[in-house]
């Protein structure tokens, strides 16, 4: 295997790619086009690694416009249409977007100021949200000014008019100076912060340095977009849209004051990302609340949004996806021609949902061996009388799992098990996360291995290896120990289940969490799901004020745990958290007789 | 733009027979809390003062150790926690109230062995920024042995904080650069780099370290940081333990070539010299940040000097001006 | 014509890469496995092109023989990668290059003068190739009184003076020293020859020149004693260029008095010294003096010197003025002073704000080409004390180089 593709995937690699890497790897999905087209504010959440911070960098004007001038060889047509939707957006200037990384280097350096950490914040804030709009900007005079020299007037004048709005101590005209005199107001003010935490008492040039950000929150990205409105010609109709990242650093506090803002900051779209569960409030600093559906709407973008869609549908657009960002990687590089992920893994075993691989006779077989007698008994029936039902009921929802089982049990000394192969389980297996797939990718190619074809084997020894280690990330993760534990004892469980206990035609691998859970297993829970290793089984209104569940509802293992715990990966029936904590006795043993 | 933090290595006989207007030591469980008071019995100090941590003031050892260091003399003590800063700039400030502009530098020194970052930081802040007047500090650190044993290594990371003085400029630069400095940390750096996303990532190791085999250790356990996030080690940079100007000159190499266009985070694991060492980096560059994340041990583990000594000196001229 | 200079190699012990160390395990070399690897990527990335090389002075670290033998390889490399044959490549010795030791022990057993000084240069005179680089000078006498050697061939005249002969191991300051009898000897023997027509290139080991400490405002002790009387030899004998190193920091001027030559000066940065200690991230650096052309009128010469810097982990990338005190490019040959080109400058762009809303200065560039060997500070300072003067806005453009000029009331 060329030493390209083996390190084709590395999470280094990614900084080696020029600024277009994002463009280039970009998949359209439903999330984005929910994220173009709203009229509300929007709320994305989303555990880590799901892709959230592309999809709103992508919003901005600058990638936006890199995406409408992107071409692209052998587009399909879907892409093609996405390529002109975006001209479209860029060319009607319908849409302009700034995307602001909430970065925790200054949202925790404010923790060193006691008494004025708001204050800051809102000033710090404003700050980053007009350091940022410098680029956008920018890219809006690139793009909508194409005389040099008429481009430079107009930078002239727009830097002028900012340089008066954001009381700059001195007046500047150009983009180059602009940046470096808000680094240097950065500075000093941080130095004035340090100031004022020492009791060192300031003078009044100190106090209203930066004058402009200590106003409202977003009044001078606001006031900053109507002037650019005015010079660049932008209709009045065209949406001026803030996305900040990471809002998953902020304290409850930051939160209060960030919805206070949305509610009546009504010239501009906000777009924030945030983990699932850290979200803390829909509270603000006045006495209303904000309002789920009106103000604001939420965006779930785990597992690619397929949370609504059935499991057939979810499982094919999961496996389109990642073999589009398969290929997208490779194309970057000159040196990887012609391979394509079916090429490299080939199809699952597992997963296929026909008689190719096992016909009725051998299923039936296996049904006698693992299956409790019930559904012996209710597989015999329906296999005589109704094949349909036979195929729907039993044959589909256990195919896979007895291949596991049978598998598992003939299994000798230390040879590996084929199943995690092929595609569709790889696909299944990132349960659609980006950055878990790029890891999972890393960890197929890294290896010895002289074709381009890996064997299933190898595959799935390597699989195993990418699964614990996505288990084993989490014990280090704040509060991590709880989870880490908690994790293995549910995978655990469930492993039991799948392997060594009587199967029945519906097994269970999801929990059901019981009215009174505990604090510290909730706490272990909502962990887990924001680092992608437990979803939630949502609520069908996606406008529901609680788009999470709090200490109810049902939650699955992601995917990716499956490999290592052994299980099929699926989302299976629910079954009460309060029986897998403390199982009945008996069901611990390898008992032949357990019920369902 | 002028340069000018001055950092030098020291041998260990000019430290002990200089002359020191200001004496700060740390008091904690440690052993080693005394072991370099103990070294200066025959040297010339003016002012001698403990920072004693609050949070382990009934500490039997600490006790012990605060005892040791009056009958050495130190009998001033601040009693504070591990990240007030407040007091310690009130208590230097109160110190350095009457130091005459012009005349001889003005001679620290400080025992940084068990002492929490955010007071030395906190210290160098002030001076580097808002002191008029020439200083110079002598940072001691007293190298120990740690137990590499299961349990010292079992440790969970707590919230993520940012070093006083030096929060950098990631407000306004658009690109991020991590220099992640690795110890012996398995998950740690990894959870940072997911934190901060850095766009290029540098990693720095201790080599040689303060025992033989400390280098392979950190080596090995950093082993997938290194091949994933460093680029199979090209990103990576060695510094030694015993030579803080010879790391912080390193870091320097890293920092001035991409500090126009990035903010640059180092996050700080790792010996205690080659925290300092960046510390400085923080507060003598504008767009440093230094990151951390306090550990949060089950239990306590002696930790007892080993006898070697890393003697840094850190002159700073007056009017400074921020790289 | 293109020279590459490099000085300061610092070929043994503390050198800052690895194949240019003679302790490879020392943590100064350790994060730099192969320099001239990374030289060579440079060389190709940029298509650099040179035809003759200077190096200046302080080769080795002790001037030991194995140190000369290892910078004689990788010197030869470095030829290699560039396609300079060896009678192209011309050196001064510095300080460093002359084994103390051995220096020493003379002094101690009170030998004469002469004899303690040849003796510290027997490893680099005993060297085979640093011999043959010297034995193409068309006047030898690098170790010996006059202390220096006069190459030249069909488009050259090197001189180079060993400014280091006197500088003695025994010394506090390493500033050299140039003899006055020495120099007109040189100066005879350069008059002998023919060398019209030709660039000439003075190059010597320490300072000629004082030069502002940016690191700490220490004194500069380390310039060399007679600096005056070798700048004066320069300009009596018109030479082109200077180049020098010594103290590791690379500065860019142009030197004239009263004989009214002016000529670029170089202080190289150091090629592969480990730069610690003292100097918080000062990288290593390289050199092209780009000589273009002659200037119709003054006849001196026209081009640029380019300038790269090194940096551990960012390899070689260019130099940049705020972080070096050099630019990547530093034009030079427009010897007018400010005053001239500020009425040049102010008539030019009056007129064209008659007709105009705006002055730019591309535009200008093409209508007079020769613009561009203008020293770019002190074009800066001229345009922009004209504008403050004529109450104009000076305005950068997007493409850093170009800029404009409008009246500041312009709407």
């Amino acid at each position: 295997m060329s030493s390209s593709l083996k390190r084709a995937f590395e999470a280094s690699n990614a900084r080696d790619f020029t600024s277009h890497q994002l463009v280039n790897e970009f998949i359209w999905t439903n999330s984005f086009s929910d994220l173009l087209y709203s009229t509300k504010n929007q709320m994305v959440l989303g555990s880590r690694g799901s892709g959230k911070t592309a999809l709103i960098k992508m919003l901005s004007h600058q990638n936006l416009r890199k995406l409408s001038d992107k071409i692209i060889s052998n587009a399909d047509n879907d892409e093609s249409s996405q390529i002109d939707e975006a001209k479209k957006i860029i060319k009607e200037k319908s849409f302009i977007a700034t995307y602001v990384p909430l970065k925790v280097e200054w949202i925790n350096s404010l923790e060193n100021y006691e008494g004025a950490k708001e204050a800051y914040f809102t000033w710090s804030l404003n700050l980053a949200t007009c350091a940022r709009f410098l680029d956008t900007i920018i890219s809006c005079t690139d793009e909508y000014i194409e005389d040099e020299v008429e481009a430079t007037l107009m930078q002239r004048k727009i830097c002028k008019q900012l340089s008066n709005l954001w009381t700059l101590p001195k007046t500047i005209n150009n983009f180059s100076e602009f940046r470096k005199e808000l680094e240097n107001i950065e500075y000093k003010k941080n130095l004035i912060f340090n100031k004022e935490a020492m009791g060192i008492e300031l003078n009044v040039e100190e106090k209203t340095l930066g004058l402009a950000f200590h106003g409202n929150l977003f009044s001078p990205f606001t006031i900053a977009t109507k002037a650019i409105s005015n010079y660049l010609d932008i209709p009045d109709s065209s949406k001026w849209v803030l996305c900040l990242d990471e809002a998953e650093f902020l304290a409850e506090a930051h939160h209060k004051i960030l919805n206070t803002h949305m509610r009546s900051a009504n010239e501009i779209f906000f777009k924030i990302t945030t983990m699932p569960y850290r979200h803390h409030t829909l509270s603000t600093t006045v006495k209303a609340h904000i309002n789920v559906g009106h103000d604001l709407e939420y965006i779930y973008i785990d597992k690619l949004g397929t949370t609504n869609m059935n499991q057939t549908t979810a499982d094919v657009t999961i496996e389109k996806f990642a073999t589009k960002l398969f290929e997208n990687r490779l194309k970057q590089f000159n040196t990887i021609e012609g391979i394509s992920l079916e090429g490299l893994v080939g199809l699952s075993k597992l997963s296929q949902d026909t008689t190719e691989l096992i016909d009725d006779d051998e299923l039936l077989g296996l049904i006698e061996s693992h299956c409790n007698p019930a559904t012996k008994e209710r597989a015999k029936r329906l296999h005589a009388t109704n094949l349909n039902r036979f195929n729907d009921e039993i044959a589909r929802k256990l195919r896979g799992i007895l291949l596991l089982r049978e598998e598992y049990h003939n299994r000798v000394g230390s040879s590996s098990t084929p199943l995690y192969s092929g595609t569709s389980i790889l696909s299944r297996c990132s349960d659609g996360n980006p950055r878990r797939l790029f890891r999972l990718f890393n960890h197929l190619l890294n290896g010895n291995g002289k074709t381009t074809k890996i064997t299933p084997e190898i595959q799935s020894k390597r699989i195993k290896s990418f699964s614990y280690s996505e288990l084993e990330v989490i014990k280090f993760e704040k509060g991590g120990k709880m989870s880490f534990e908690f994790l293995q004892m549910i995978g655990s469980f469930f492993k039991e289940r799948t392997l060594e206990v009587k199967l029945g035609s519906d097994l269970p691998q999801a929990i059901k969490l019981p009215n009174s859970i505990e604090d510290k297993t909730w706490e272990a829970i909502k962990s887990a799901v924001d680092l992608g290793l437990m979803y939630p089984v949502m609520k069908k209104d996606s406008n529901h004020k609680n788009l999470f569940p709090i200490k109810e509802g049902t939650f699955c293992l992601a995917n990716c745990l499956a490999p290592h715990f052994n299980l099929f990966p699926r989302v299976g029936k629910a079954i009460d958290l309060f029986n897998v904590m403390s199982p009945k006795k008996g069901n611990k043993q390898l008992g032949l007789f357990s019920e369902t | 733009m002028k340069h000018n933090i001055r950092v030098n290595d020291l041998s260990r006989s000019e430290f002990i027979n200089n002359e020191y207007d200001l004496v700060i030591l740390a008091s904690g469980y440690e052993p080693r809390c005394t072991y370099v008071a103990s070294l200066l019995t025959g040297t010339r100090i003016t002012d001698p003062i403990v920072f004693s941590y609050e949070e382990s003031s009934t500490d039997p050892a600490q006790i012990e150790n605060e005892k040791t260091l009056g009958d050495f003399g130190f009998d001033q003590k601040l009693s504070l926690n591990h990240n007030e800063v407040k007091k310690v700039y009130q208590a230097i400030i109160e110190k350095l109230k009457f130091i005459a502009v012009g005349s001889e530098p003005y001679k620290i020194l400080i025992d940084y062995s068990s002492m929490s970052r955010n007071w030395y930081a906190a210290i160098l802040n002030y001076l580097f920024n808002f002191f008029d007047h020439t200083v110079e500090i002598t940072f001691v650190y007293s190298c120990a042995e740690y137990p590499l044993n299961s349990g010292f290594l079992d440790f969970e990371l707590g919230d993520v904080k940012i070093l006083p003085g030096c929060q950098g400029s990631s407000i306004t630069k658009s690109k991020t650069a991590g220099i992640f400095m690795l110890g012996f940390d398995k998950i740690g750096p990894l959870s940072f780099h997911n934190l901060l996303e850095p766009n290029l990532t540098y990693g720095m190791l201790s080599a040689p370290g303060s025992l033989p085999d400390y280098e392979q250790q950190a080596r090995d356990i950093n082993g997938q940081f290194i091949q994933h996030q460093l680029n199979d080690g090209k990103n990576l940079l060695c510094s030694p333990i015993f030579s803080v100007s010879q790391t912080f000159e390193n870091l320097c190499q890293l920092i001035r070539p991409i500090k126009e266009e990035y903010n640059i985070s180092i996050v700080q694991f790792g010996p205690k010299p080659h925290l300092l060492a960046s510390t400085l980096a923080g507060i003598s560059f504008k767009n440093v940040s230094c990151i951390y994340s306090e550990y949060k041990r089950s239990k306590s583990h002696d930790v007892k000097a080993s006898g070697e000594l890393v003697i840094t000196t850190i002159t700073i001229n007056h009017n400074p001006t921020k790289n | 014509m293109k020279l590459l200079v490099i000085s300061d190699l610092h070929v043994g012990p503390k050198a800052r890469a690895q194949d240019f160390s003679t302790a490879p395990e020392d943590m100064a070399c350790r994060n730099t496995p192969d320099y001239l690897n990374e030289f060579e990527d440079l060389v190709d990335k940029s298509q650099l092109a040179v035809t003759h090389i200077l190096i200046a002075g302080d080769i080795t670290q002790s001037a030991t023989y194995e140190e000369f033998d290892k910078a004689a390889e990788n010197i030869q490399k470095l030829a290699k990668i560039l396609n300079v044959e060896q009678n192209k490549i011309f050196f001064v010795p510095g300080n460093h290059d002359g084994n103390w030791e051995d220096e020493r022990v003379s002094i101690a057993n009170k030998e004469p003068r002469t004899l303690s000084i040849s003796k510290k240069y027997s490893n680099i005179k005993e060297h085979p190739f640093f011999y043959n680089l010297l034995n193409n000078a068309k006047f030898k006498g690098m170790f010996t009184s006059p202390f220096g050697s006069i190459w030249m061939d069909e488009d050259l005249v090197v001189v180079g003076v060993n400014s280091s002969a006197n500088d003695l191991a025994t010394n506090d300051l390493h500033h050299g020293s140039v003899n006055l009898d020495d120099l007109d000897i040189l100066k005879s023997q350069l008059s002998e020859l023919d060398s019209s027509g030709r660039l000439k290139v003075l190059i010597t080991h320490h300072h000629p020149k004082n030069y502002a400490d940016r690191t700490f405002p220490e004194n500069d002790c380390s310039i060399m004693q007679n600096a005056d009387c070798f700048l004066r030899f320069a300009t009596e004998n018109e030479f082109d260029v200077i180049v020098h190193g010594h103290k590791h920091i690379p500065r860019f001027d142009i030197h004239s008095d009263a004989n009214n030559f002016p000529i670029v000066t170089l202080s190289s940065g150091s090629f592969s010294a480990s730069l610690k200690d003292y100097h918080n991230g000062v990288g290593n650096f390289f050199h092209i003096i780009d000589v273009e052309g002659n200037c119709p009128t003054n006849k001196n010469i026209l081009g640029k010197v380019i300038s790269w810097a090194y940096f551990d982990n960012n390899g070689w990338i260019t130099a940049d003025n705020s972080r070096d005190y050099i630019s990547h490019e530093e034009f030079f040959g427009d010897v007018r002073n400010k005053n001239v080109l500020k009425d040049e400058f102010r008539s030019e762009i009056k007129d064209h704000l008659l007709e105009n809303d705006y002055f730019r200065w591309s535009n200008f560039l093409i209508k007079k080409p020769e613009m561009k060997y203008c020293n770019l500070n002190l074009r800066e300072n001229a345009i922009k004390e004209i504008c403050l003067e004529e109450c104009w806005e000076y305005c950068p453009m997007k493409n850093g180089s170009d800029f404009m000029i409008m009246r500041e009331d312009l709407k």
